[in-house]
């Protein structure tokens, strides 16, 4: 007993940091661990933001507001008729072929509802039918179809028909698809990435570089309101 | 001689009892001053920890702020970016078909007066007429021959063959390439 008693002041120590760290110190130990997670978080998306932020930095206005113009007219955000036969017959003249009898089934080319959804995707691209007759020689046709190949023009041939017109001259029917791609723009969160340009897509803007097409102001898509940037974190 | 010992016998602690006394008192200051350490150390650390945090929060509103700014700039990159995504998958769709027009330029080459052609994604079908075997014989090699080791087309189907009375041969021929 007497032997416990000169124990008594080293029990009491160790009862009271106990009581102490479960009452006092742990909780700031889990507090700590909460921030550090929380800084981390934070770190993270600043790194995301910085990377944004300076890759719209980087950009020059001036010509990303022509590559949108360009890349406008090849890929539109609706059925643009017009840009179609603009882009076949220069690609005719610079194959040296006639293109005739062009005939389309875009069907319904404009609409409202896309602005009236709230729904914020990019949907996928989507495409109508275009039929038409180039007459040439097999030579002349070759280099249209190389021509329409390597152009930047979103169409595509699916059938190829050709039948001799008169000696040396053939008339090939084609069916094709020209695309388009429908945006309901949403910008989404602030902290929602943004991807620089991968090589392919760098190609496809070079190639346009020196492309010459009309001067059309391209229309921007109604946007979804961003979520208030300064209230998520 | 005997000593003599006035104290009471329980007023006077051995030497042994004293040093463990020590030490217990020692133990015990230890213990406290470490757990006081610890606070003191959780309580700096949490500080820091406030501070960085603050820190990164207004580089962070920094940086919002400037992407805000260029709002303009991001909406126009965002369907720049979103375009040409679908134009590489557009333009990896597309089938070269000149090479299939120097291929046919080629049967002519050998003879072959052409007809009519069709061709789609996966299907040739061409009909023509020509002099003699001899043509006929060298139009059908050229289409079944192999190209450094493998075959031109995946099939290759002689759907009719006719000679006239004039020993013209006239013929349909459909080929699938290969994708």
């Amino acid at each position: 007993m007497k032997e416990l008693k000169n124990y008594f002041i080293l029990i009491i120590s160790i009862l009271i940091v106990c009581v102490l760290f479960l009452t006092f110190t742990k909780p700031q130990i889990e507090e700590i661990q909460a921030g550090q997670s929380l800084l981390a978080d934070t770190k993270g998306k600043l790194i995301n933001l910085t990377q944004k932020a300076g890759l719209l930095s980087s950009l020059d206005e001036n010509n990303l507001t022509e590559e949108f113009r360009k890349l406008n007219f090849i890929l539109p955000s609706e059925k643009n008729v017009d840009g179609v036969m603009f882009s076949l017959e220069r690609t005719g003249e610079e194959a040296s072929v006639s293109v005739v009898n062009v005939d389309f089934s875009p069907g319904l080319i404009s609409t409202d509802t896309a602005a009236k959804k709230n729904v914020a995707t990019v949907q996928k691209s989507e495409s109508f039918d275009l039929n038409f007759i180039v007459e040439t020689k097999l030579e002349g046709f070759r280099n249209f179809l190389r021509e329409l190949k390597n152009s930047s023009l979103a169409i595509k041939i699916e059938k190829v028909s050709i039948e001799k017109a008169s000696v040396g001259q053939i008339s090939a029917k084609i069916n094709a698809k020209v695309f388009y791609k429908p945006i309901n723009l949403s910008l989404g969160d602030i902290f929602k990435p943004l991807t620089a340009l991968n090589n392919q897509e760098k190609k496809i803007l070079q190639a346009l570089e020196n492309s010459p097409l009309p001067e059309v102001e391209p229309m921007i898509p109604p946007l979804v309101p961003r979520p208030n940037p300064f209230l998520s974190q | 001689m005997k000593g003599i010992n006035l104290l009471q016998k329980s007023a006077i602690e051995s030497e042994p009892v004293l040093k463990q006394k020590r030490k217990i008192f020692v133990y015990t200051v230890i213990i406290l001053v470490s757990f006081a350490l610890l606070n003191l150390l959780i309580f700096i650390f949490r500080l820091k920890q406030k501070e960085d945090l603050i820190k990164i929060n207004g580089q962070l509103n920094n940086q919002k702020n400037l992407i805000v700014s260029l709002k303009d700039r991001e909406i126009k990159y965002y369907i720049l970016k979103e375009k040409l995504g679908s134009l590489v998958l557009i333009n990896k769709e597309k089938t070269d078909f000149s090479s299939l027009i120097s291929f046919l330029e080629e049967l002519e080459n050998r003879g072959a007066e052409f007809g009519s052609i069709t061709f789609t994604l996966d299907k040739i079908t061409f009909s023509a007429n020509t002099a003699n075997s001899k043509n006929l014989s060298s139009i059908l090699s050229l289409l079944v021959e192999e190209d450094e080791g493998k075959k031109k087309f995946r099939n290759v189907v002689l759907s009719s063959l006719n000679q006239d009375s004039q020993g013209k041969y006239s013929f349909t021929i459909t080929l699938t390439p290969k994708i």
